[in-house]
């Protein structure tokens, strides 16, 4: 599907050093954590898998779900970050600072308020139409107007109100306190094989979909004129890429909660990578960068103060937040 | 007129809140327990109710005051202590004050010094000066990051305590008693300079320009006025944790009550409503579950936020 979409040369040098990066993270991901074990544990489990191994058993049952879940997490949080980005516009935008992270999550809760504990594909349709309900205003609000500067605050209120209905109801149903208390702020903790076998497929179709359309919402937003000219319909391509945007964050989200940031810093080293290559190039870098991001600020959120745990959110804003604040800095001196 | 209609529905407020809980008492059983003293009757309003009210009441006053006095100096209704993180870096100068031991207030008051002079750092541009929209946005990056940093300081104090990271994340009055009321009281002082500062800021909104023919020393008195406002608003944050919203919506209600003049006392006023008002939603609506205060004042302001920023997005579109 890829090869059809992306012609050969257009496949960025630096992708295969990018992914071997993300392989050597992932097997530190699956040996790192509150007990340390050596890799020649994973060999073992790989090959000779004992059931009654206690070691065998948390690096299977628990980190792989978890490693993957990240992974799946940070590749779909790059492209929806991304392709907002290329729909308004603008550099500063991400489904977090948007708010498209806190719609999802909203209607994640409010599932939960009105029907009880969901199974994971309710979880996901709930956090899809939420996220796709945001993604839809963010683009009409973008779509009226005003500045670089104006997105990200707009989206930050939206953001906050969202925010705090969600921790309103988490807080009022004791039974999801215990369980939503941490996936409130952004949490791989409760990543499990059966929420990742249910939620891997939206969002890899997400991402699929996302790399598939690139090359004609570039078009699109060199002009409505020329892209129709080109023989798009501007309609369907953005609703293509919206629905890219709303699958790959509402996966995301369904599954560790509104998790900011990954959407604004792998584009943003994507692009510089790429320099200049087209949206589909930098989409491409933008994955396996965004899925090594979410990977080493896991790792680190549980080998920094283990055996306690910081919640994967809080790590990535405390990485995110400088970054966003050094961009609007360079970006404002650049304006004038 | 509408100062003393103010003043009168905050009154009836203030009533509402010795009133509410969960159980209620009626204007009689209030006026009793009042007068009864702190050991008869009235034991229960004594100890809980009237502390809660009254630091509520002051630390409304501070960020309602604050935020008026921060969004005429930098020209933007949505510069607010809450929106360019100021609270949030007190929040965590306090939260991290409490865990070495020292006074909460004076690590909030640290925390929200460093946060302006961060803030001046990263939006100082090198011809414009101090660039309002850019003091907003650094600002919105700079609460992310204080809020983590709080939530981290939390967790790794190994206290997994859900309410208590809420309460100092969202702000809260569970924990207010008269030791509170206390510290609220070293806050008056600061507050009245900035009541008395209604026509500087009058003189100031005209321009940079007109203000220094009129005799201002603007620099001067931005930076002074600027670092009362967080002085206030950072010891609001030390007694009850950063209540999200007050600050933003006290400045445009007060300056619609005011005919669009900036009036520091009145936006204080309405600020001490707007916190008294959420705290009678926490006890009244879910008094079983008591949850933070910052959630109301949240779920009240941030709808008036969204009108804020809608009309400046036609304003500048017009």
């Amino acid at each position: 599907m890829l090869s059809s979409v992306l012609p050969q040369r257009s496949v960025p040098p630096a992708l295969p050093l990018l992914c071997a990066g993300v392989a050597v993270v992932f097997v530190a991901a699956l040996c790192l954590g509150a007990q340390d074990y050596g890799p020649g544990l994973l060999w073992q489990a790989l090959v000779a898998r004992d059931p009654k191994d206690l070691a065998q058993a948390v690096v299977v049952e628990m980190r792989l779900p978890r490693a993957l879940a990240a992974l799946m997490i940070g590749a779909a949080l790059a492209v929806s970050g991304l392709m907002m980005q290329a729909l308004t516009r603008n550099p500063l935008v991400d489904p977090g600072l948007t708010g498209v992270n806190a719609g999802a999550a909203l209607a994640v809760v409010a599932g939960l308020w009105f029907l009880g504990p969901m199974g994971s594909a309710a979880t996901a349709a709930f956090a899809l139409s939420g996220a796709a309900a945001a993604a839809v205003l963010v683009r009409l609000l973008a779509g009226s107007g005003g500045g670089t500067l104006r997105l990200p605050l707009a989206g930050a209120a939206f953001a906050s109100l969202c925010l705090s209905v969600v921790s309103f109801v988490v807080l009022m149903n004791p039974e999801a306190r215990n369980l939503y208390r941490f996936w409130m702020v952004g949490s791989l903790a409760l990543a499990d094989t059966g929420r990742l076998a249910a939620l891997a497929p939206l969002g890899l179709a997400g991402i699929c979909l996302g790399l598939a359309v690139s090359r004609q919402v570039e078009s699109l937003m060199l002009g409505e004129d020329l892209g129709a000219a080109l023989g798009l319909h501007p309609g369907r391509v953005l609703s293509l890429a919206l629905a890219a945007i709303a699958m790959t964050a509402g996966a995301a989200v369904a599954i560790a909660g509104p998790v900011g940031f990954i959407g604004l810093i792998a584009p943003h080293l994507a692009r510089r990578l790429a320099s200049g290559a087209g949206l589909g190039a930098t989409m491409l870098l933008a994955c396996p960068l965004g899925a090594g991001l979410t990977l080493l600020a896991d790792i680190a959120g549980r080998w920094l103060m283990r055996p306690a745990e910081l919640p994967l959110g809080i790590v990535l804003a405390m990485i995110g937040a400088p970054v966003f604040m050094l961009l609007i800095r360079s970006i404002l001196r650049k304006e004038d | 007129m509408r100062l003393v209609l103010m003043l009168l529905a905050l009154v009836a407020l203030a009533g509402l809140a010795l009133a509410a809980g969960r159980s209620w008492l009626g204007p009689v059983e209030v006026m009793q327990a009042l007068f009864s003293g702190p050991e008869g009757v009235g034991r229960m309003l004594w100890s809980l109710r009237l502390p809660r009210l009254i630091t509520g009441l002051v630390a409304g006053m501070c960020l309602g005051a604050a935020g008026l006095v921060f969004q005429t100096l930098l020209r933007n209704p949505l510069a607010s202590p809450d929106v360019i993180g100021l609270t949030q870096c007190a929040a965590f100068g306090a939260v991290a004050a409490l865990m070495a031991g020292l006074p909460p207030m004076a690590g909030a008051w640290l925390g929200a010094v460093s946060a302006i002079i961060l803030l001046g750092w990263l939006a100082a541009h090198p011809r414009e000066g101090l660039a309002p929209r850019a003091v907003v946005l650094q600002g919105l990056g700079l609460a992310l990051l204080a809020g983590a940093g709080t939530e981290a300081l939390i967790l790794r104090a190994g206290d997994g305590n859900a309410s208590m990271a809420m309460a100092w994340l969202t702000g809260t009055l569970n924990g207010a008693g008269w030791p509170e009321v206390g510290r609220a009281l070293w806050l008056v002082p600061l507050l009245a300079p900035l009541f008395a500062a209604r026509r500087i800021l009058d003189r100031l909104e005209l321009g940079d320009d007109l203000a220094r023919s009129l005799g201002l020393r603007v620099g001067v008195l931005r930076a002074a006025l600027g670092l009362l406002a967080a002085l206030v608003a950072a010891g609001a944050v030390s007694l009850c944790g950063p209540l999200g919203f007050v600050a933003l919506a006290a400045g445009p209600v007060s300056r619609w009550l005011a005919r669009g003049r900036p009036d520091p006392f009145l936006a204080a006023l309405v600020g001490a409503g707007f916190v008294t008002l959420a705290d009678v939603l926490a006890r009244g609506l879910a008094a079983a579950a008591l949850l933070p205060t910052g959630l109301y004042t949240a779920l009240i302001g941030a709808p008036i936020l969204l009108v804020v920023l809608r009309r400046q997005m036609s304003d500048k579109s017009s």
